[in-house]
């Protein structure tokens, strides 16, 4: 599958304005969000399909993996940059972890990701975290970006804009 | 971000966190090698020189392959085990960086044929570095 994938750039004097980082961020999540779209029905509906083995079966579609290196993680997954994207810790202490990156501010050792302590993100508990604390708790505790900027549903200008150039 | 989550709450069994998967070519030879240690060793560098001493060592390091017809045995047993780096000869699977480490744009290549060459050099710099804490 091919698509045509928008990267925002900006000249260096706006790279670091917050502003900037949030609506790329934004930006990168809706169009990831409207390019799988189409692949979205056959993952509630099984769709048959002749496997390498030469039999067909039916097959449930999900997402798999996703690898890229650390600055990509943390637009992906929304964390503060050097927070891990993976789990949060009840203390801040710059250990290598799971994501072998120097800043990151996990401490769920390789050897112990199940131990005392560590909780693993995931979108149920980042989802109850956004209900419960304001930006700047998520921000200094947990390690996750809330901040909105623009409205990102179908009736936005932008949404409208990119809806427009992905189905062009 | 659709209320303000990864684009993936929008996707059954989609959770964004546990798809993250870890990669040698991300994590271990861009992330820790190239991110952190060779990026560290300069800045040890800088600090400890200061910038112009650091673009002495630095050239030095890249110069030696360049220039080999200024090449001595006496430069390969140097004091400064860092320096032999770009000394190093021919060697089936080793490539050579003639134009040092100065790419513009690093390749998952690069990182990796420069991990063969500099990566026991830079373990002897750490050494040389972490014996000098002590005194």
């Amino acid at each position: 599958m091919c698509s045509m994938f928008h990267i925002a750039l900006a000249d260096r004097q706006h790279e670091n304005d917050p502003h900037f980082r949030n609506f790329r961020r934004q930006l990168f999540h809706t169009t990831l969000h409207y390019i799988l779209q189409p692949l979205r029905a056959g993952m509630e509906t099984p769709e048959v399909v002749k496997c390498a083995d030469g039999h067909f079966r039916r097959i449930v579609w999900s997402l798999g993996p996703y690898i890229a290196d650390y600055p990509e993680q943390v637009l992906l997954s929304g964390v503060v940059q050097g927070w891990c994207p993976r789990y949060v810790s009840d203390a801040i202490l710059p250990v290598v972890c799971c994501n072998a990156h120097r800043s990151c501010r996990c401490t769920a050792p390789p050897y112990d990701l199940d131990g005392e302590g560590y909780v693993r993100r995931s979108h149920v508990h980042t989802r109850a975290l956004l209900d419960t604390f304001d930006a700047k708790a998520l921000w200094d505790d947990y390690g996750i970006v809330s901040h909105i900027v623009v409205s990102l549903f179908p009736l936005s200008p932008l949404s409208r804009c990119l809806h427009k150039r992905l189905t062009c | 971000m659709l209320n303000r989550q990864p684009f993936t709450v929008g996707f059954p069994r989609a959770d964004m966190h546990a798809l993250l998967a870890p990669d040698i070519l991300h994590q271990v030879i861009k992330g820790t090698f190239k991110d952190h240690l060779v990026t560290w060793v300069e800045e040890y560098l800088i600090r400890v020189h200061g910038k112009a001493g650091a673009a002495v060592i630095m050239a030095d390091i890249d110069r030696r392959f360049v220039h080999i017809s200024t090449f001595s045995p006496s430069d390969y047993l140097s004091i400064y085990p860092l320096y032999r780096i770009a000394a190093v000869p021919q060697f089936p699977g080793l490539r050579r960086f003639p134009q040092g480490r100065g790419f513009k744009q690093w390749t998952g290549d690069d990182s990796k044929a420069l991990m063969k060459v500099s990566c026991n050099h830079h373990f002897v710099c750490i050494g040389t570095i972490t014996s000098s804490f002590g005194h």
